[in-house]
């Protein structure tokens, strides 16, 4: 990929947690794709850019209009791994025609992406990526539910080790949603639903069959799951620990993906799916998003797009995500 | 003269707002048909009689609408919020524009979701600005005399015997219950308030204070993509308007201040006021049937393509506010009562 009409990856806060793994993993799928890590400590910038190579650094501060970025940048894809909640980025990848990925909004927060998108619509694309585990558990969900004739409900339930701790930014995104959102979105019986608890509790069991105690989060996930035409969808978060720190592998992170209907075999019930990834949940994410930025180029199975407002399943063909996450070893099994 | 042979639809017709839709848009667009439908087909009747439209049966639950398989429509306006999307899709699957005027700030995405999953469908106009555009575009227009902006503030008084039907209520304690914070931009940035920080004081048209509290319709996400200003807050005071004090019936108020750097150069603060002395519904009826008349490009231009609009990404506030003064809104600059 390193066609020149592909300008850089710039990540802002590229050397978080999510953000070098997600840079590592674009590296990993693409290895001559410019990549720029922009940030304010240009110690950690420079060790992550040596490391992946074909990556250069670049200074940030949102507080300017021009985020103290050169001019020459030119990239084609601006990905958030920090917070801005101004509305300076997003005006800035516009003006770029850069298109514009915003990672931490959760499922109340998105207006003023959208009415950034609405004020330019031809601009460049923006993508609503604000899902858990860079929408790796949506997507999967997704395709699992291709699969099916009639799809009622879509039930997907996270198990985060508490060896896995959430990175600074990730644990800011949680804290802030829980602290001011409303009461998180749900899709029951057909129904938009803002609900508390104790409607928000849910149990599943996790791969190894041990029961886990979760609860809805507020993140955009049910935007995602609303595309199929199930009448109720739902993403829940449960602390506790993995199949594979019992077995004393180290933490991973598990995805467990119900969805009840009617097969296109015939076979009418509720069926569950299982993906892990054995190192953690950052992993994972960075997983989705370079498969999301991969989209962006038209290289995740559909058109590469022009602008438009964009959720993941917008740009990734859901069984290009299973075969990337299977070259990454990683398989969502039916169990 | 309309040519458009489909008549506008419009869910939930039949309550206080939506009836004076159905009048606005016929007064504006005699030759526009319209359907009022409603849950209640009798009360859809009745009031469709009045204007000498249709009625018919509507029921938000069903993916149909419950409307007859052959029916077919111009624009769908809905009136009241619409949980199931199915409104949404059913414009989108008949190819035509909708209009919504019910959702918080929060709640955007659940729209833009719809659209982002059909973007080539339908126009799908996000008018759920204060009173569809009653205090943002006369904002967007005092703004035009601003070089920059430091502050917008708006404050809204709602009159708590002006709100409107049951759709109005149930919008009012969804987003101050659900959405449990409302948005803001301090300093250049999105705050979501609560609690004591959400409390404000609105300065009535007669001088009189009331209690108030930031309140999240779209007007912030509007007002923060299309201007420049670094602060914007909404107040909603759910209280006496100033008429009612004066033993007059109920009225809306808004009051707009803006401060910043003219133009010339100079740093000014302008404060103006709006009052409709019929209340609310006329001004969000107006707002709805100016979307809808642009939407259909019966004004203002050609009729939209598929896309995601805001009312002030399609009108111009020049022409809103000229119409808005034609049915009665009175316009003040500066504290005139001191």
């Amino acid at each position: 990929m390193a066609d020149p009409v592909f300008g850089p990856v710039l990540i802002l806060g590229g050397y978080g947690s999510v953000g070098s793994r997600t840079a590592r993993a674009l590296r990993q799928l693409h290895p001559e794709l410019p990549l720029v890590i922009a940030g304010r400590d240009a110690a950690k910038a420079e060790t992550l850019a040596t490391e992946l190579s074909h990556a250069t650094t670049a200074p940030l501060d949102l507080n300017r209009d021009d985020l103290g970025l050169p001019a020459e940048l030119k990239p084609s894809v601006v990905l958030m791994a920090v917070r801005d909640l101004s509305l300076r980025t997003q005006r800035w990848a516009a003006a770029q025609g850069a298109a514009y990925v915003a990672l931490s909004d959760g499922v109340f927060e998105v207006g003023p992406a959208i009415a950034g998108f609405i004020r330019q619509p031809k601009a460049a694309p923006v993508v609503l990526l604000g899902h858990s585990m860079g929408s790796v558990p949506a997507l999967a969900a997704l395709h699992a539910a291709s699969d099916f004739e009639r799809v009622d409900a879509i039930e997907v339930g996270l198990v985060f080790d508490p060896a896995d701790p959430l990175g600074l930014a990730s644990q800011k995104d949680m804290d802030r949603i829980g602290a001011i959102g409303p009461a998180p979105l749900v899709k029951s019986a057909g129904l938009w639903r803002w609900i508390s608890a104790p409607q928000t509790q849910r149990s599943y069991t996790g791969i190894d069959g041990r029961m886990h105690h979760g609860a809805t989060v507020g993140l955009v996930d049910v935007f995602s799951l609303s595309a199929s035409e199930a009448g109720s969808v739902r993403v829940d978060f449960a602390e506790g620990q993995t199949a594979s720190t019992r077995r004393g592998e180290g933490p991973s992170h598990e995805v467990i993906i119900e969805i009840a209907g009617l097969r296109k075999d015939g076979r009418e019930g509720r069926f569950r799916w299982e993906l892990v990834d054995p190192n953690g949940y950052a992993a994972l994410s960075a997983k989705g998003i370079a498969v999301v930025i991969e989209g962006l180029f038209g290289l995740a199975g559909k058109p590469r797009p022009a602008g438009g407002l964009h959720l993941p399943e917008t740009l990734v063909d859901t069984r290009h995500l299973m075969r990337r996450l299977a070259e990454f070893g990683i398989i969502m099994r039916e169990v | 003269m309309s040519s458009i042979q489909h008549p506008v639809l419009i869910i939930g017709g039949s309550g206080v707002v939506g009836a004076q839709a159905a009048a606005m848009i016929r007064r504006l667009h005699p030759s526009l048909p319209v359907t009022i439908a409603g849950r209640d087909l009798s009360k859809a009747q009745a009031v469709a009689e009045k204007l000498g439209v249709a009625a018919l049966a509507a029921d938000l639950s069903k993916p149909d609408l419950g409307l007859p398989e052959t029916a077919r429509f111009s624009a769908v306006i809905v009136f009241v919020k619409d949980d199931w999307s199915n409104a949404q899709r059913f414009a989108q699957r008949h190819g035509i524009p909708h209009l919504s005027v019910s959702s918080g700030a929060f709640e955007i995405g659940i729209e833009a979701a719809r659209f982002i999953h059909a973007p080539q469908a339908a126009p799908i106009v996000l008018a759920s600005q204060w009173l569809a555009g009653a205090a943002l575009f006369p904002a967007l227009d005092y703004a035009k005399a601003f070089r920059s902006i430091d502050k917008i503030h708006v404050g809204v008084l709602l009159d708590q015997e002006d709100m409107g039907g049951q759709a109005a209520l149930a919008d009012y304690e969804r987003i101050t219950q659900a959405g449990s914070a409302a948005l803001t931009l301090k300093d250049g940035r999105f705050a979501w308030i609560a609690g004591e920080e959400a409390k404000a004081r609105y300065r009535s048209v007669d001088g009189v204070e009331l209690p108030a509290s930031a309140y999240g319709p779209l007007d912030v996400l509007s007002l923060a993509t299309a201007t420049d200003a670094r602060n914007i807050r909404f107040d909603l005071a759910f209280d006496i308007s100033a008429s009612r004090r004066a033993g007059e019936p109920f009225s809306t108020e808004s009051v707009i201040a803006i401060e910043g750097v003219l133009h010339s150069g100079a740093r000014a603060t302008r404060t103006y006021e709006v009052v409709h002395p019929q209340g609310q519904a006329p001004l969000t009826a107006l707002g709805v049937a100016l979307a809808t008349e642009r939407a259909l490009g019966l004004a203002g231009g050609e009729a939209l393509k598929a896309g995601l609009y805001f009312p002030d990404s399609i009108i111009d506030p020049a022409y809103y506010i000229a119409r808005m003064k034609e049915f009665g809104a009175v316009f003040t600059e500066g504290n005139a009562n001191g």
